[in-house]
């Protein structure tokens, strides 16, 4: 008896085809004799056959095709967002936080300790009249944030918490390091789609033509993932006038065949047809992708126009 | 040559949009299958399968080639499954033969077809007896219930579901056989 409840589970593997070598022989032996066992097994095997038997309940092919068309609209849409740490990378070829894990944590750190250190002689600094600066009025710190933390006992002094903000003004040519960087910034992190189409326009004006690699990232990547469509076409209309490379290429391609505003998509096609002149019939990856938008696109005049491209790569 | 998953990997992971297409295309198809089989209704499926490319498109870039890229996907694709709230649960349901009578344009769905094509005898029986077995399989845990899916409809080997679902393979043995186990005192008698 004890023999026949350690075997059920063998009998189970059996019945699935998983059972080793070794061990069907012990099994198939036992059920010989044991009809519960063998019950088991008939059973299991019916329900195994029963299961391949029957008609698969979907449309897979169906169902695949629209499932592929519904993910690729969900990227196109810029609905999925990158970590920050993975647009860092984007925009810095090269960058791991794996590999800076352990500087990123010292300098979060060190942070921590100059915010601890910030703070801890701030309570009864607070508790004195606040100091007016000499500065003129340009260089005063903008008050921000302002927070009440709760009243002292004293009855009546308060705890306020704020931000101070201090205005930074810098004068320079587009060449300049530092009116670079601050473009840049504004061009990928500024909430306002204003201020990032100015950057963006400015970065694009004659004069910055010789355009580093960090700018050509920080344009590429407001094309491939810049919420607003004036941002994304006015990165696009610049990266047009840098010297074409791959990294342009893919940009453009990228937009091709993911960006949700058919706009954008024709200014791609126009713009591989104009800077990859001559080389397309040759390029096998645009070829690809302007094949794929002529197929596919949802928009027929972005299908026309691709069509367009190709006939006439073909006739060169 | 054709490209390996760790080419097509590598490239996505430098933000080759092209390069992250292909290898979906190379490998959704087995991810749509569990969904299927694992929720048997299709818009539930297509919820999985976009939310594990959405989790594989996130995440391609901490992917250190520890595992197969094929059974990373597999493994978030159970990952998913599991989690998964049906859309029945969320007040929405179409159930596949709804749809499809649907999309077929037929008014009146299965009703109308199978009194058309009445299948013989045997074949009723056991396309009764394939429905009565997936409703006993929709009482189990979704663990249970995912094992007895990927061995039972899928196909996979004991080993390939333990890798999938990052489990011993005894533990997988054991929901295997529970689960089977649950499945036959629904059915009765029958098998």
């Amino acid at each position: 008896m004890m023999n026949h409840r350690a075997l059920r589970q063998d009998v189970c593997l059996l019945a699935l085809n998983e059972l080793e070598e070794r061990s069907r022989a012990r099994v198939l032996e036992h059920m010989r004799t044991c009809g519960e066992c063998r019950a088991l097994h008939d059973g299991l095997t019916r329900i195994a056959g029963t299961l391949a038997a029957a008609p698969r309940a979907l449309d897979e092919e169906r169902l695949l095709a629209e499932a592929r068309a519904d993910l690729m609209r969900t990227l196109r849409s810029g609905a999925v967002r990158l970590r920050w740490s993975d647009r860092l990378a984007e925009l810095l070829p090269g960058f791991s936080l794996q590999t800076y894990r352990v500087a990123l944590g010292a300098v979060a750190f060190l942070a921590a300790g100059i915010l601890i250190g910030r703070a801890w002689p701030a309570a009864p600094a607070m508790s004195v009249p606040a100091r007016v600066h000499g500065a003129g009025p340009s260089q005063e710190p903008r008050i921000a944030n302002i927070r009440f933390q709760r009243s002292t006992d004293g009855g009546d002094l308060y705890d306020v918490e704020y931000d101070e903000v201090m205005p930074v003004r810098i004068s320079g040519k587009l060449q300049d390091a530092a009116i670079q960087k601050a473009l840049v910034r504004a061009m990928i992190g500024d909430e306002n789609p204003g201020v990032r189409l100015r950057a963006v326009a400015t970065l694009g004006t004659p004069g910055s033509k010789e355009t580093d690699r960090e700018i050509k990232a920080a344009l590429v990547l407001a094309l491939r993932t810049d919420p607003n469509a004036g941002v994304r076409k006015q990165a696009l209309q610049v990266l047009r006038r840098l010297p074409y490379d791959d990294e342009i290429k893919n940009a453009f391609i990228h937009t091709l065949m993911f960006d949700r505003n058919p706009g954008l998509r024709v200014d791609a096609i126009n713009s591989l047809d104009s800077v990859a002149a001559g080389n397309v019939a040759t390029d096998r990856a645009l070829l690809d992708a302007l094949r794929e938008s002529a197929a596919r696109d949802v928009n027929t005049y972005v299908q026309w126009k691709a069509r367009a491209v190709l006939q006439e790569a073909k006739r060169q | 040559m054709q490209e390996n998953d760790t080419d097509l990997v590598r490239q996505a992971q430098q933000g080759d949009i092209s390069a992250f297409e292909r290898l979906v295309f190379r490998h959704d198809k087995q991810v749509l299958g569990i969904a299927a089989r694992y929720v048997v209704n299709a818009e539930d499926a297509k919820d999985i399968y976009q939310e594990v490319f959405i989790r594989v498109y996130r995440n391609i870039r901490r992917f250190r080639f520890k595992s197969d890229f094929a059974t990373w996907v597999h493994r978030i694709t159970v990952n998913v499954c599991l989690t998964h709230k049906a859309r029945s649960k969320r007040g929405i349901h179409v159930s596949i033969d709804e749809q499809r009578s649907d999309e077929d344009g037929d008014p009146h769905g299965g009703v109308e077809l199978r009194a058309d094509t009445e299948p013989p005898d045997e074949a009723a029986h056991n396309a009764r007896m394939a429905d009565d077995i997936m409703a006993a399989v929709g009482t189990l845990s979704p663990r249970q219930k995912m094992v007895f899916t990927m061995k039972y409809l899928e196909g996979y080997t004991l080993k390939e579901i333990a890798h999938m679902m990052n489990c011993a393979e005894g533990t997988i043995k054991r929901y295997l056989f529970t689960a089977t186990a649950r499945v036959r005192a629904h059915m009765g008698g029958r098998t």
